[in-house]
C-alpha cells in the first residue's frame, strides 16, 4: 500500500483518471442488453427494488383481504363472504402480511441500502441474491394461484394441527400454504447469510464494528435471528407436508406423534419472527431520528447492545403463545418472566431516541412524523404485551380480539410505521426526486388516526369476549357498533395508503430534483448521486466515525486499485475493517433464474406427487453445474495467499 | 483541495478461512443446517419423552457394528479432504486431484454401507412416529451427504479436465469444510438414532 496525493481540479491528471475510471465502471457494471436485462441482473439495486415492489404488491393484496374481512364483520349475521371464504381470506391476510410482505420488504430495504451504507459496490454473493428473490416471488405466486382457484389456505396463518392435518383439512389447501413456507423461508435464509457475509467482510476501510450505521447493525442482528429461527418453520412445514402427503405420523397421537409438537416448533420460529420484522424497523427509526435531529443517536453502544439483547431474549419467549395449552406452572412462569424482560431493551431504545430528540435540532418532516407515530403506537402495543405476558390475563384474552389488537399495534406500529417513514426518508435516493411534503403529512395523519380507530376498539371487543376468526356474530352480543367503528377505521387507513401511493407515483415523475444529499444526512449512501450509479462508488470511501459524512474532512483518503475492468470489491477485516484482499464478484447471470425454476419444479411438484422432490433435486444439480461452470482454465500465478 | 488515496492494487485476489467472504457464507449455511439437525434431534427427544415404550413394539434395532464402522470411515474421509484443502491453499493441482479422489472413494463406500443399513430396517416412515422421525433424520442427512459428494465429484471432474485457478481453489477449500460439517453433524445423529434406543430406561 502506498499513499499519494491527488489534486482533483479540472486540469490535473487525477481528475482525468477519475473520469476514466468512472467510464470504465459504467461499462463493467452495465446491464445486459434487451430482454436479458430483465432476466439476468444481479446488482443489489435492482434486486432490492424488486423485493420492495413485490412486497408492496403483496401488501396491497393483503390489505384488500383485510378490508374484505372488515366488510364481512360490518354487521351481525352478514353473508358477504360466507364461512369458507372467510376462513381463506383471514388466513391469506395473515400469511401474506407475515411471509410475503413484512420479512421480504425488510430484506429488500437491506439489500438496497446496506451495500451503499457500508461503502461497497454490491452484496457478497450477487447471484445467490437474485436466486433468493426468484424463490420468494415464485412462492408468493404459488400461494395466490391456490387462493384464486379455491385452494386458499384456510387454517390460520399458523396452521395448527390437528385442524391442518390430513384428517381435518383434506384437499390441497394446507399443502399450498406449507410449501409457500418452504419457498419464502429458503429465500429469507439465503438473504440472511448473504447480508452477514456482506456486513462482515465488505465494509469500507475504517468502518470498525463500533462505526457501523445502526440500520446495518439492525440488519446484522436480524440476519442472525433469521439463521437460527427460520429453519424451525421449514422443519415444521416439512413435517406437516409429509404427514399430509407421504403418511408419516409426526402429529398423529394414535401412532406416537404429538399435535403439541407443532406449536412448539412453529412458535420457536414464530416468536423470533416478530423480532425479525421489528429489529430492521428499529434500525430505520435510529437512522431517521439521527438525520432529522442533526446529531448522532444518543447511546450508540446501548442501542447496539439492546438490539442484541432483544435478539437473544426473543428466542426465549415462544411458549407464551401456548399458555392456554396447559403447560407446567414452572414453564409458564419462566416464559412470563422472559416476556416481561424483553420490555427492558425495548425501553432502553425508546429512551435513547427520546434523548436524541430532546437534545437535537428537530426538523419535523414526514419521515420523522412516522417515527413519532411509531413511538406512540408501539408503546401502547408494548404495554398490552406486558399485560398478556401474565398467564391469568392471557387465559382470559387468549384467541380474542384483544390479541388481534395487541399484535397489530406492535407489528404495524413497530414495523410498518418506521418502514413507511424510511421509504419517505430514502425516497430521494431511490428516485432522485423529492416526495410531496404536503401529501406526505396528510397521509401520515390519516393513517395514524385511521389506525387507532381501527385497532383500539379491538381491545374492548376482545375484553367483551369477541373471539378471533369467527366469520360472524349474533346481534345480541352487543359487538355491532364497535365492529362498525373498526371497519370505518380500516377504510380510513386505506384512504391514507392510497394517498401514500399517489405521492410515490406522482413524485417519481414531477417531484423536485433531490440532489445527492437533501437531508444533509450522515451515512455513506448520501455521498453518491441519486439514484445511485450501479457501482455505487467510483472510489471506495474510508470512514472515521459512525456518522461518516458529518465527520468527513478533505484529507480523508479514498481507495484506489480495486479493478474497474471487472466487477470487484474490497474485502476488509472483520473487526477493524483494514483492507485485506480484492474480491471479484459475479456479474449478470441467467443461472439464478433457471435454478430457481428447477427448485420450484421440485417443491411445487411434490405437493401433488411427493417423489417429484427428487426430480427437482436432479434438475437442480444440472442447474448448479451451469451456475458454477468456471470461466478460466489457466493456472494463475501462485500467490502468497496465507 | 487535496485528497489522499490508499492504493490496494497489490493486495491478493484470494484469501482463505475467516478472511474470505465465501467462508462466512459457508458458516452461515452450515449454521442453518446445524439448526435444522438440532431441531430434528429435539423433535426426536420430544417424541421419545412422551412414550413409555421406545422404540415401539415391532421395531427391531439394527446391530451397532455397521453404523459404527461407517462412522469411523466417515471420520477418516475428512483427512484426505483436509489435505485437498491444504493443496488448494498451496495451489497444487496434483495434490487437489489425489486427495479429493481419495475422499470421494471413501465417501462412496460409506454411502454403500448406509444403503445396506437402511435396507435392513424393518419399519418405514409410515409405520409410526418413531419411524417417521428416524427416516426423516436419515433422509435429511443422506440428502446433505450425497449433495456434498456430488459437489466433490463435480470439482474433481473439472480438475481432471484441466481447469485451474482461483475459482477451483476456493471450491476445493469450500468443499473440505462443508465436508467436515456433514460428517461432524452425523456423530450426534448417529448417537441419537442408533445408540440411544439401546437404553430403554433413558
Amino acid at each position: 500500500m502506498s499513499t499519494e496525493l491527488i489534486e482533483p481540479t479540472a486540469t490535473d491528471p487525477a481528475f482525468e483518471r477519475e473520469q476514466r475510471d468512472r467510464r470504465e465502471l459504467e461499462k463493467t457494471w452495465a446491464s445486459e442488453p434487451g430482454i436479458l436485462s430483465w432476466l439476468t441482473p444481479t446488482t443489489h439495486h435492482i434486486i432490492g427494488k424488486r423485493y420492495i415492489i413485490t412486497a408492496f404488491v403483496f401488501m396491497l393484496l393483503g390489505g384488500i383481504e383485510a378490508l374484505m374481512v372488515r366488510i364481512q364483520l360490518w354487521r351481525p349475521e352478514n353473508h358477504f363472504l360466507g364461512p369458507d371464504l372467510y376462513n381463506q381470506t383471514f388466513t391469506m391476510h395473515g400469511t401474506t402480511m407475515m411471509f410475503l410482505f413484512a420479512v421480504p420488504v425488510m430484506e429488500g430495504m437491506a439489500i438496497y441500502f446496506v451495500p451503499m451504507m457500508i461503502g461497497t459496490r454490491n452484496v457478497a454473493f450477487p447471484r445467490l441474491n437474485a436466486f433468493a428473490y426468484y424463490l420468494y416471488v415464485i412462492g408468493g405466486i404459488f400461494l395466490y394461484v391456490g387462493f384464486f382457484t379455491n385452494t386458499g389456505a384456510d387454517a390460520g396463518w399458523f396452521s395448527y394441527v390437528p385442524l391442518s392435518g390430513p384428517a381435518f383439512s383434506p384437499g390441497k389447501r394446507v399443502d399450498f400454504w406449507a410449501q409457500m413456507i418452504t419457498f419464502t423461508e429458503f429465500s429469507g435464509l439465503i438473504s440472511a447469510v448473504e447480508l452477514v457475509a456482506t456486513i462482515f467482510k465488505l465494509r469500507a476501510p475504517g468502518m470498525s464494528l463500533n462505526r457501523i450505521p445502526l440500520f446495518v447493525w439492525a440488519m446484522l442482528v436480524q440476519s442472525f435471528m433469521v439463521i437460527f429461527a427460520m429453519p424451525a418453520v421449514m422443519i415444521a412445514s416439512t413435517f406437516l407436508l409429509m404427514d399430509r402427503t407421504v403418511g408419516t405420523h409426526f402429529f398423529n397421537p394414535a401412532e406416537g406423534g404429538d399435535p403439541l409438537m407443532w406449536q412448539h416448533i412453529f412458535w420457536f420460529f414464530g416468536h423470533p419472527e416478530v423480532y425479525i420484522i421489528f429489529i430492521p424497523a428499529l434500525g430505520m427509526v435510529s437512522t431517521v431520528v439521527s438525520a432529522f435531529t442533526k446529531r448522532p443517536v444518543f447511546g450508540y453502544t446501548a442501542m447496539v447492545l439492546s438490539l442484541i439483547a432483544t435478539a437473544f431474549i426473543g428466542f426465549g419467549l415462544w411458549v407464551h403463545h401456548m399458555f392456554a395449552t396447559g403447560l407446567p406452572q414452572l414453564g409458564a412462569s419462566f416464559f412470563t418472566a422472559a416476556s416481561m424482560m424483553i420490555a427492558i431493551p425495548s425501553g432502553v431504545q425508546i429512551f435513547c431516541w427520546l434523548a436524541t430528540l430532546w437534545s437535537g435540532r428537530i426538523t419535523m418532516k414526514t419521515p420523522l412524523l412516522y417515527i413519532c407515530g411509531f413511538i406512540f403506537i408501539f408503546v401502547i402495543g408494548g404495554l398490552t404485551g406486558v399485560m398478556i405476558a401474565s398467564v391469568p390475563f392471557d387465559l382470559q384474552a387468549h384467541d380474542t380480539f384483544f390479541i388481534v389488537a395487541h399484535f397489530h399495534y406492535v407489528l404495524i406500529g413497530g414495523a410498518v410505521f418506521p418502514l413507511i417513514g424510511a421509504i419517505y426518508y430514502w425516497y430521494p435516493k431511490f428516485t432522485g426526486r423529492m416526495y410531496d411534503e404536503y401529501l406526505g403529512k396528510w397521509s401520515f395523519w390519516i393513517i395514524f388516526i385511521g389506525f387507532n380507530i381501527t385497532f383500539f376498539p379491538m381491545h374492548i371487543l376482545g375484553l367483551k369476549g369477541m373471539p378471533r376468526r369467527v366469520y360472524t356474530y349474533p346481534a345480541y352480543m352487543g359487538w355491532t357498533w364497535l365492529n362498525q367503528l373498526v371497519t370505518i377505521g380500516a377504510v380510513i387507513i386505506a384512504v391514507g395508503g392510497i394517498i401514500f401511493l399517489v405521492n410515490v407515483f406522482i413524485s417519481a415523475k414531477s417531484g423536485a430534483i433531490a440532489g445527492p444529499d437533501p437531508w444533509a444526512a450522515p451515512t455513506l449512501e448520501w455521498s453518491i448521486s441519486s439514484p445511485p450509479p450501479k457501482y455505487n462508488f467510483v472510489y471506495i470511501p474510508t470512514v472515521r466515525s459512525e456518522s461518516a459524512l458529518w465527520t468527513r474532512t478533505n484529507d480523508e483518503p479514498v481507495i484506489t486499485g480495486v479493478r474497474t475492468d471487472r466487477r470487484e470489491v474490497l474485502a476488509t477485516r472483520i473487526l477493524d475493517a483494514e483492507p485485506d484482499h480484492r474480491y471479484p464478484i459475479a456479474g449478470a447471470s441467467i443461472w439464478p433464474l433457471i435454478t430457481s425454476l428447477t427448485v420450484a419444479f421440485g417443491f411445487i411438484g411434490s405437493v401433488f406427487f411427493p417423489s417429484w422432490i427428487f426430480w427437482g433435486a436432479g434438475l437442480t444439480v444440472f442447474a448448479f453445474v451451469g451456475w458454477f461452470w468456471p470461466k478460466r482454465t489457466h493456472n494463475e500465478q501462485p500467490e502468497a495467499a496465507r | 483541495m487535496i485528497r489522499p488515496t490508499i492504493d490496494v492494487a497489490e493486495l491478493p485476489e484470494i484469501a482463505f478461512t475467516e478472511r474470505s467472504p465465501l467462508w462466512w457464507g459457508a458458516i452461515g449455511m452450515l449454521a442453518i443446517e446445524a439448526t435444522m439437525f438440532g431441531l430434528l434431534m429435539s423433535a426426536y427427544v420430544y417424541l421419545r419423552l412422551r412414550q413409555d415404550i421406545w422404540p415401539p413394539a415391532g421395531v427391531s434395532l439394527p446391530h451397532l457394528f455397521l453404523p459404527t464402522l461407517n462412522l469411523i470411515i466417515m471420520i477418516l474421509s475428512c483427512l484426505p479432504s483436509y489435505y485437498a484443502s491444504e493443496a488448494a491453499k498451496a495451489n497444487s493441482p496434483t495434490g487437489m486431484k489425489f486427495w479429493l479422489l481419495l475422499n470421494v472413494i471413501l465417501a462412496l463406500i460409506t454411502v454403500g454401507i448406509r444403503w445396506d443399513i437402511w435396507n435392513s430396517l424393518n419399519y418405514s416412515g409410515r409405520s409410526n412416529a418413531y419411524g417417521s422421525i428416524v427416516w426423516t433424520i436419515l433422509g435429511f442427512h443422506t440428502f446433505d451427504y450425497v449433495a456434498g459428494i456430488l459437489e466433490s465429484i463435480g470439482i474433481l471432474v473439472l480438475l481432471f479436465a484441466g481447469y485451474a485457478g482461483n475459482d477451483i481453489r476456493k471450491a476445493v477449500d469450500f468443499d473440505s469444510y462443508t465436508w467436515y460439517f456433514v460428517v461432524a453433524i452425523w456423530i450426534p445423529l448417529y448417537a441419537v438414532v442408533f445408540v440411544w434406543p439401546l437404553f430403554p430406561k433413558f
